[in-house]
């Protein structure tokens, strides 16, 4: 006991002599602090004098980088769309804004460099939403750049609206997501949706003569509105369909129903169908011999893969879902090659441009706004007119009216916007014999 | 009337023949080794892309990937089994506790295989075109390359049937089904067996993959898919059947044609109320004891 009590004062005593050491060297310290921060404050105050006061503000807060939040899917069912139509318009668009410079924010003065903070949302929604928060809140990004898919559109609307963040997405087509639009007025959507899509199709057929049809949709809500959309369009154009058919997804097999449509003899065969819908069809259409004066299938037939899958030659005369392409202006153009020379790719025919366009409306929109604050740039995204390289985009009721084109066809390995109203060549009809 | 039956049958055993593959492959990991290789699909997927990329590249015929993709992923699946799965199989208490753990495992395996293939594939969906001219059968007719998919499945379903019935290592593996602790004692190199049996599961998906790419698009992403059928097969056929899972995966085929023929739109409904059935009525499956 008396051992532990001569240790513990031996122990206080050399704290106490410990603890004066400290006190002066604490003094000196913060006399030497002070001089520091006094020196730095007085040289700051003489290097104030002389700048304007709005550089003065500018370098007081300026962020260091820009940062958009991108919670998307790097794996599972949604990572090939995404890459395709999203991730990689991002990534070049980062890359091209940085080397000059950055994005000039006029609250700022200078050009700020912009960086993509980027999580894997694993293809699923809920994720998404809480990513979209995690990043918003904790991350404290600027802005958000979307996930992939109509489904995460929906389920993030209402997040980016109570945090009041703007979002221009791309890869969402919803009629549903128009009646919900004004509930969401931070959500703006680029892409064009079933309903102008549908009345250009049904235009199209009415044009070439078309008498007789099938419809054919996959049973996700995306085949049934725009199955929905086209067919009393058709009847009210007095075309007859025939056959009304749909199909699961992740249906292995379809030619039974390709056998009944050969048998009904119809002009054209129209599918609603998402891409291994596409491709099977495709497929199965040739092999059985299924040559309708006009084939139109939907997601997938402006994938160059899907060209590639099959022979330019082969795909000849197919009609799909779009549009847009190299040639819809030389701007286009010009970023077609800058795509390909960056990814060994080619962009797709529908949406990677637009994708590229979601991010430079977003650019144009803090430049004209000159700050970073979501509302105002959000405001500026509504009123404004945005030159991109899809084609120009002005809002209206927060989607995009002016998409480049609704119906494409394979013409010579290149997807021809063919429309009636935006056509960059002539539709060819009746579809050549399948090679 | 004739030609419409012909029709559905044909086509169902086109894609029952490869649901067969697939199921007997898993009957093989889950049935005698008691790993649900929730990765099973990913497998499918490497045999479909290596297929993919020596065809696009190399110009190497799909049906010679066929013996280059099947040996390559017997090997993989053997290390994996030799590695992974007896190491947790020698941890766990009990064989039950094996079939908990080594089905988390398989998840991870898939997100890693998975992500592989993303960074060395990327995410593009891709595909080919290979002996896709017009065959006649009768007045019914079909794609070449899925006649030769559904050749090629039965033969090498045939092929392995008489390896497991004849050959001692099958008969060592029938054992292990059976018994896996009788077999032991019995002098079967149990381990030895069963990386052999999850390295014949890899194979048959391998295979199977290359016969799913001549006739599908593919994607990354596309196992998950698989490996559900599989396991509906599996359970369908009797877990542990070998044999059942073969004709399991014909009859899915055959019962999913049928129901297309008449409507396509209820044609996956059919493949779960069967299931769902199947579970309710006989949770043996049709060959299970």
């Amino acid at each position: 006991m008396l051992v532990g009590n001569e240790v513990l004062n031996t122990c206080v005593k050399l704290a106490e002599g410990k603890e004066v050491k400290m006190r002066k060297k604490r003094l000196l310290t913060s006399l030497s602090h002070f001089s520091l921060v006094f020196g730095i404050a007085s040289m700051l105050l003489m290097v104030g004098w002389a700048m304007p006061t709005q550089i003065q503000a500018a370098s007081a807060k300026a962020p260091d980088k820009i940062l958009f939040g991108n919670p998307i899917a790097l794996s599972g069912m949604d990572a090939a769309g995404a890459m395709m139509t999203q991730i990689r318009s991002y990534d070049l668009w980062k890359e091209t804004v940085n080397a000059q410079g950055g994005i000039y924010v006029k609250e700022y003065g200078k050009k700020i460099p912009v960086e993509i903070i980027r999580y894997d949302d694993k293809s699923d929604v809920g994720t998404a939403v809480k990513l979209t928060e995690k990043l918003l809140l904790q991350d404290k990004v600027h802005f958000i750049l979307p996930p992939w898919g109509t489904a995460s559109h929906f389920a993030i609307a209402p997040v980016i609206t109570k945090y009041k963040s703007p979002v221009v997405a791309i890869t969402v087509s919803s009629e549903k997501i128009r009646e919900m639009a004004p509930k969401v007025p931070y959500m703006f959507i680029v892409l064009n949706q079933p309903r102008e899509q549908g009345q250009a199709l049904v235009d199209l057929c009415v044009e070439l003569g078309i008498k007789s049809a099938a419809v054919i949709h996959h049973t996700d809500l995306h085949g049934i509105e725009c199955a929905g959309a086209v067919l009393p369009q058709l009847v009210v154009s007095g075309v007859d369909v025939a056959l009304y058919k749909s199909y699961p997804m992740g249906a292995k097999d379809l030619s039974p129903l390709l056998k009944k449509v050969k048998a009904a003899n119809v002009d054209a065969l129209l599918v609603f169908s998402y891409p291994p819908g596409t491709f099977l069809i495709t497929g199965q259409a040739k092999a059985i011999g299924l040559n309708p004066k006009l084939l139109y299938l939907t997601v997938g037939v402006a994938f160059p893969s899907y060209r590639d899958t099959f022979s330019a030659k082969t795909v000849e005369g197919i009609m799909g879902a779009g549009t847009w392409n190299p040639k819809v202006s030389p701007a286009a153009k010009k970023w077609f090659d800058r795509y390909v020379k960056r990814w060994g790719e080619e962009p797709d025919r529908w949406g990677t441009a637009g994708g590229y366009a979601t991010v430079q409306i977003m650019q144009k929109a803090i430049e004209i706004a000159g700050t970073l604050d979501p509302v105002k740039v959000r405001n500026v995204i509504a009123s404004e007119t945005f030159d991109t390289v899809l084609s120009p985009v002005k809002f209206e009721g927060q989607f995009n009216p002016n998409y480049p084109g609704e119906v494409g066809q394979w013409q010579n390995g290149e997807f021809e916007v063919v429309d009636k109203a935006k056509r960059t060549a002539k539709p060819i009809y009746p579809k050549p014999a399948w090679e | 009337m004739f030609l419409a039956v012909l029709d559905v049958v044909i086509g169902g055993l086109i894609t029952g023949g490869i649901y067969a593959l697939i199921a007997v492959g898993l009957s093989l990991q889950y049935g005698v080794g008691r790993v649900l290789n929730i990765s099973h699909g990913e497998f499918i997927m490497i045999g479909a892309f290596s297929t993919y990329s020596l065809y696009t590249v190399f110009g190497i015929s799909p049906l010679i990937s066929l013996a280059i993709c099947g040996p390559v992923l017997f090997v993989i699946g053997y290390l994996i089994h030799r590695t992974l799965f007896e190491f947790l199989r020698n941890k766990s208490e009990s064989i039950d506790a094996f079939a908990d753990s080594s089905l988390l495992a398989s998840f991870g395996l898939l997100f890693i295989i998975q992500n592989i293939a993303l960074i060395i594939w990327k995410a593009d969906i891709r595909g080919y075109s290979y002996l896709d001219f017009s065959a006649n059968i009768l007045g019914a007719v079909f794609v070449g390359n899925r006649l030769i998919a559904l050749l090629s499945a039965v033969v090498i379903s045939l092929v392995f049937y008489i390896f497991l019935t004849r050959s001692r290592l099958g008969k060592a593996i029938r054992a292990a089904a059976e018994d896996p602790v009788t077999a032991q004692v019995l002098g079967v190199k149990i381990h030895r067996v069963l990386a052999i049996c999850f390295g014949l599961g890899a194979l048959m998906a391998g295979l199977a993959g290359v016969l799913i790419s001549m006739m599908y698009e593919m994607q990354p992403t596309m196992g998950l898919e698989y490996t559900i059928i599989a396991i509906i097969v599996v359970v369908l056929g009797g877990l542990g059947s070998i044999t059942g899972s073969l004709i399991g995966g014909f009859i899915l085929g055959l019962i999913g044609s049928i129901v297309t023929y008449f409507d396509a739109g209820l044609s996956l409904i059919a493949y779960y109320i069967i299931f769902i059935l199947l579970l309710l009525i006989k949770p043996t499956g049709i060959f299970g004891k």
